[in-house]
């Protein structure tokens, strides 16, 4: 394939420099991902982290069971700033556990 | 409220586990991220089959209207939309983000029914406009009524990407064929490549996209059949590089992963109540396992069965009866690869009990 082929298209990551981290040393998804920032972008590697593990599996000759997932981590969707520190009024305020009747929700 | 089950994902698997479990009195809590519940049978507007035993011919939206109707009506289930679990916080409440603030939910069991992910495909040209998953363009007929294009490749030949060619056809997209690396088909449903032959629709065997070109968005194709290059004008390329479940909230539940090809990739270890690794998380539906529709609701009873026997709500007793009918009523209606897969995957528990990620 075309060395220019785009893999991760969240930070335009393309196969060569893939392979060129692969050729440093990189074993897993997240090694790739420290040093070339393939899979942080918006989708949180949810496009790319299998492409990945095929180019890895193809490189290192290693099968797909011996190449772990990308590392999963507090926020796992995108959330707002806002949203996490609570908004003003709740400020440091820990929910009633689905509080029925807020009358922020109305 | 006093949740004892905190379901996360209202598809098929999760609005099963919910039923199920509320059958025996447990209150239950399903999250869903998106506005409606019902998952991805939302936009499925073929028959199903198969299904579960009793219940008649039905398209995929209808039955995610009965089931949520179903659990609307119960009144042990509550049912929050526009829900996101988005982690957990260390003395193990689950964060829930509802738009404005994070809510931190304790619960005694949860089941995780995230549904599966689809991948695409890798070719030159591939992030161009008018390349989507099969999925995606299912969603934009089906559900959002848009018309993603008028001349069409479909890339991969699996059953889910047979049907959406043959309602791209329906809704007058002229489908030029389905580019298959594979060169044998086995294993497809009999009646979906009849159908393709009735609409003229081929299946491209031995042959991959070479090249995606156009500015701004696809206009032409290089396809490779054979080893032979032609091109060819399209709008649209619509691929389906395989579904894997969404495994995220389990690697945070430090639950114990295995990798199974055929269940779709890595998946948590689980037993035959569907508990992982980490006690009090069940898992079910796609996220156990890629299968059919069918299949997914029996997972998502034995979940919810699993869930009400932990918090003895089932004599163990009853539990075992219960279980043994909806085991062998998943085998009847997954793929018999894919249900020798889960068994081989569930004798594993103890053996698979590779922790692949400390954090
Ligand atoms: C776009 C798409 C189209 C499909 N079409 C077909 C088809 O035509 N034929 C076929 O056989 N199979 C199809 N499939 C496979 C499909 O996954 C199954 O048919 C079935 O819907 C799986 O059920 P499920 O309950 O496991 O998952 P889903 O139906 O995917 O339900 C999971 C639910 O969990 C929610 N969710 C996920 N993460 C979170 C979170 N963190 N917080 C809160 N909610 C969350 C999601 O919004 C979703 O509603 C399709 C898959 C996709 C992705
Ligand atoms: S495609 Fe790599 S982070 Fe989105």
């Amino acid at each position: 394939m075309d060395k220019s082929t785009i893999v991760c298209r969240c930070e335009e990551i393309n196969v060569d420099e893939i392979e060129t981290v692969l050729k440093m040393g990189a074993e897993t998804f997240d090694d790739v991902k420290r040093i070339t920032r393939c899979g942080m972008g918006p989708c949180q590697a949810k496009m790319c982290v299998k492409h990945v593990s095929n180019l890895i599996s193809e490189y290192t000759g290693k099968p797909l069971a011996e190449i772990p997932p990308a590392r999963a981590r507090m926020p796992l969707k995108i959330t707002r700033m806002r949203v996490l520190a609570g908004t003003e009024s709740h400020a440091s305020t820990v929910k009633a556990v689905f509080e029925e009747g807020d009358p922020d929700e109305k | 409220m006093n949740i004892d089950l905190l379901v996360v994902g209202g598809g098929p698997a999760g609005l099963m586990a919910a039923l199920e479990a509320a059958e025996y009195g447990v209150n239950v809590a399903i999250v869903e991220e998106s506005s409606r519940l019902g998952g991805q049978l939302r936009q499925q507007t073929q028959y199903l089959s198969p299904l579960p035993s009793g219940i008649g011919e039905i398209r995929g939206f209808e039955l995610a209207n009965e089931l949520v109707e179903a659990v609307t009506f119960n009144k042990h289930i509550v049912t929050y939309t526009n829900h996101t679990v988005i982690g957990l916080y260390e003395d193990g409440s689950v964060g829930i983000n509802n738009g404005k603030e994070i809510i931190r939910c304790e619960t005694k069991k949860i089941s995780v029914a995230t549904g599966a992910d689809i991948q695409g495909v890798l070719f030159p040209g591939w992030t161009l406009p008018g390349v989507l998953t099969v999925g995606a363009a299912q969603i934009l007929v089906n559900r959002e009524r848009v018309k993603p294009g008028n001349e069409a490749f479909i890339v991969g030949s699996s059953d889910f990407s047979i049907e959406v060619a043959l309602q791209l056809y329906d809704v007058g997209i002229n489908v030029l064929g389905i580019v298959e690396t594979e060169t044998s088909l086995h294993d497809r449903k009999q009646e979906n490549l009849y159908r393709l032959k009735e609409k003229n629709i081929p299946i491209l065997e031995n042959s991959y996209i070479e090249q995606a070109k156009g500015r701004g968005q696809v206009e032409k194709v290089i396809l490779n059949q054979n080893g032979n290059k032609e091109e060819y004008d399209v709008d649209l390329i619509c691929v389906d590089g395989g579904l894997n479940p969404v495994i995220e909230l389990c690697q945070l539940y430090n639950c114990s992963f295995a990798f199974n090809e055929i269940l779709g990739g890595w998946l948590p270890t689980y037993q035959a109540n569907f508990e992982t690794s980490t006690d009090g998380v069940f898992i079910a539906g796609n996220t156990a396992g890629i299968t059919n529709q069918g299949a997914v609701m029996v997972t998502g009873k034995l979940a919810g069965l699993g869930a009400a026997e932990s918090l003895g709500n089932v004599p163990e007793q009853a539990a075992d009866v219960w279980r043994n009918n909806y085991w062998s009523e998943l085998a009847k209606l997954e793929n018999y690869q894919v249900n020798e897969a889960r068994t081989c995957h569930i004798q594993n528990f103890e053996t698979s009990k590779t922790k692949v990620y400390e954090t």
